[in-house]
């Protein structure tokens, strides 16, 4: 085990520790040993919602409390975290496709204050699309019953750009599946293909 | 100019992140949420009113601590378990209440602010006393705080008397960050207590302006419980805690029995369980050990089997202590200290027993034993 003089884990703030063929593999380590062997992988498909999904993690372990304190407490220096063993599997997986990010409500985005899916893809140089929109409680208050099932929730600015084209939704956890269910009503007949990349598998726990 | 996190006054590049261009510490993440009214005005009328009268000692010690303070200088006090450190510190409250000022008192653990919020309401009865730990923040702001050390972060330079219970206790001892926020959070003067202060301690306080004053006399006079060491291969330590265990509920007498580990505790338990069902096992994990804990108070339980999270800062009449594996690692002196002094505390209860049960008898065993030795003989 090698300890790198001056470097610390991005996940765990203590010394950068890591085995002597990480040091000659990678150009710029940031995550230690011991945080990379308690990520829980998932890496299996399921259909679920008659579509296919693929799931990179399970929701425990670091990999929870990363997307906590990403997502809720802003740690944005987390973002190259989340792929950094599983990106050229989802560049892969997204080969030829485009990549859509499920949406959060307009208060959760502006709480938050950033688009975290997309700065998880984009720490990769992964493209993607967040056209999508989610309305929230207070936008779904003022529409009527039938404009309220019609909107199913998610509406978007322009995605004619994407017709005929194989998407792939890109979500950080799959728990309901709510919104998910939603968004693939909403792309019905707007896109030729849809696949779902979720990062954490919350769904088979409820289950 | 390089950041300085409000905060825990972090500056280290390796720790800050940056959100939007703006720089963030990223010690600190636990540390975000709402903040004390700095502007609070606190009751100046006082009724103060102590449950039994202070020993020569106390009094002494009391009037010294106060006399410190209002020449400007900090305190560390030194007293032996069941010393009444808690009753030593009113007098200087009482003092900083009465002119409006912001008091707090804080500790490590919340197990402790949960023990100690009747003790305070009895001596301050018409005072408002907020209790703030963990996910009980609803109210920040009242004329006493009771306050775990994870929660200081919310009273930026808040407190003009700021009382640190247990200050060398897990997880505050040795942590740089909540040490920080502890004195970020002071704006006049501290008092830290412990029975189990040390050389680190010492220097600190002096390098603090302070001054260190030591109660080696419990309140009741009665002395230390010295441990009594009972040596024996693990196979059969569970046996003989059974035995012991027979013949504390035999004579009505309540018990903790500390573990290790929790794992330690748990099996042990469930053995115990088999053949004592009025008892309950205790641990950080535990989410309803509060409950546990006021059962066992009423005499509703006969035994605790729990880990050193009830080794301060808990009083309960007549206790008496076994300690499952004392020479295992995670024993170290002042652990085994802390624990032996949760016996004898109450004036209607001077006596009782600790036992040391190991396998051999450790360099912090012994220390233990000699140092509550010196204690008695001063």
């Amino acid at each position: 085990m090698a300890t790198i003089k001056d470097k610390i884990c991005l996940s765990c703030l203590k010394p950068l520790s890591i085995s002597p063929i990480r040091t000659i593999i990678e150009k710029e380590p940031f995550i230690c040993d011991s945080c990379l062997k308690s990520i829980d992988y998932a890496l299996y498909k399921k259909r679920i919602f008659n579509v296919e999904f693929f799931f990179l993690y399970r929701y425990s372990n670091i990999t929870k409390r990363w997307l906590i304190n990403f997502k809720e407490k802003r740690d944005v220096a987390l973002a190259p975290a989340f792929l950094f063993t599983t990106h050229t599997l989802v560049k892969l997986y997204c080969f030829n496709k485009s990549i859509l990010t499920i949406p959060s409500t307009n208060k959760n985005m502006e709480r938050r204050g950033f688009n975290h899916l997309k700065l998880i893809l984009d720490a990769y140089k992964i493209n993607s699309y967040s056209n999508l929109k989610k309305s929230g409680e207070e936008e779904q208050k003022n529409a009527d019953l039938v404009t309220r099932k019609s909107l199913q929730n998610i509406f978007s600015d322009d995605i004619s750009f994407l017709k005929n084209k194989d998407i792939v939704l890109f979500d950080d956890v799959l728990t309901t599946g709510t919104t998910i269910k939603s968004t693939l009503n909403y792309l019905k007949d707007k896109v030729k293909s849809v696949k779902v990349l979720i990062m954490m598998d919350n769904f088979s726990n409820l289950k | 100019m390089s950041y300085i996190c409000p905060i825990c006054k972090n500056n280290d590049e390796k720790y800050i992140g940056y959100f939007n261009s703006q720089p963030y510490c990223r010690l600190c993440l636990d540390f975000q949420g709402r903040k004390a009214d700095n502007n609070y005005q606190v009751t100046k009328d006082i009724i103060f009113n102590l449950e039994y009268p202070l020993s020569e000692k106390q009094e002494k010690l009391s009037k010294d601590v106060y006399s410190n303070l209002k020449e400007g200088k900090n305190v560390l006090i030194n007293a032996v378990t069941g010393a009444g450190k808690t009753e030593l510190i009113f007098l200087s409250m009482y003092e900083y209440l009465k002119r409006g000022l912001h008091v707090g008192f804080a500790t490590p653990r919340k197990d402790v602010i949960i023990d100690l919020f009747p003790r305070f309401q009895k001596a301050f009865k018409n005072l408002t006393i907020a209790t703030v730990y963990g996910e009980h923040t609803n109210k920040l702001n009242a004329d006493i705080i009771l306050l775990t050390c994870h929660q200081l972060y919310r009273y930026p330079n808040y407190f003009d008397l700021l009382i640190l219970d247990e200050v060398d206790a897990f997880p505050y001892y040795n942590n740089a960050i909540l040490h920080n926020i502890f004195y970020n959070s002071i704006r006049k003067n501290f008092v830290m207590m412990s029975a189990t202060i040390d050389e680190q301690l010492k220097n600190e306080i002096i390098s603090n302006n302070g001054v260190i004053l030591s109660l080696y006399e419990r309140y009741h006079g009665g002395k230390l419980i010295v441990p009594k060491v009972i040596k024996c291969p693990y196979c059969f330590m569970p046996l003989i805690v059974i035995n012991l265990l027979y013949k504390f509920i035999k004579s009505m007498k309540p018990v903790f029995i500390f573990a290790p580990k929790i794992e330690d505790g748990k099996q042990l338990f469930k053995l115990l369980h088999l053949l004592f069902k009025n008892g309950e096992f205790v641990s950080s994990k535990e989410e309803y050990r509060s409950i546990f804990i006021d059962k066992f108070k009423n005499k509703e339980l006969d035994y605790l089997v729990t880990t050193s999270i009830l080794e301060r800062g808990v009083t309960v009449k007549d206790l008496q202590v076994i300690v499952y594996m004392a020479d295992d690692e995670i024993y170290n002196e002042k652990t085994l200290i802390q624990i032996a002094g949760r016996v004898g505390r109450k004036s209607d209860a001077k006596t009782g027993e600790v036992y040391f049960l190991a396998c051999e008898k450790t360099r912090d065993i012994c220390s233990c034993i000699n140092t509550i030795d010196g204690y008695n003989k001063r």
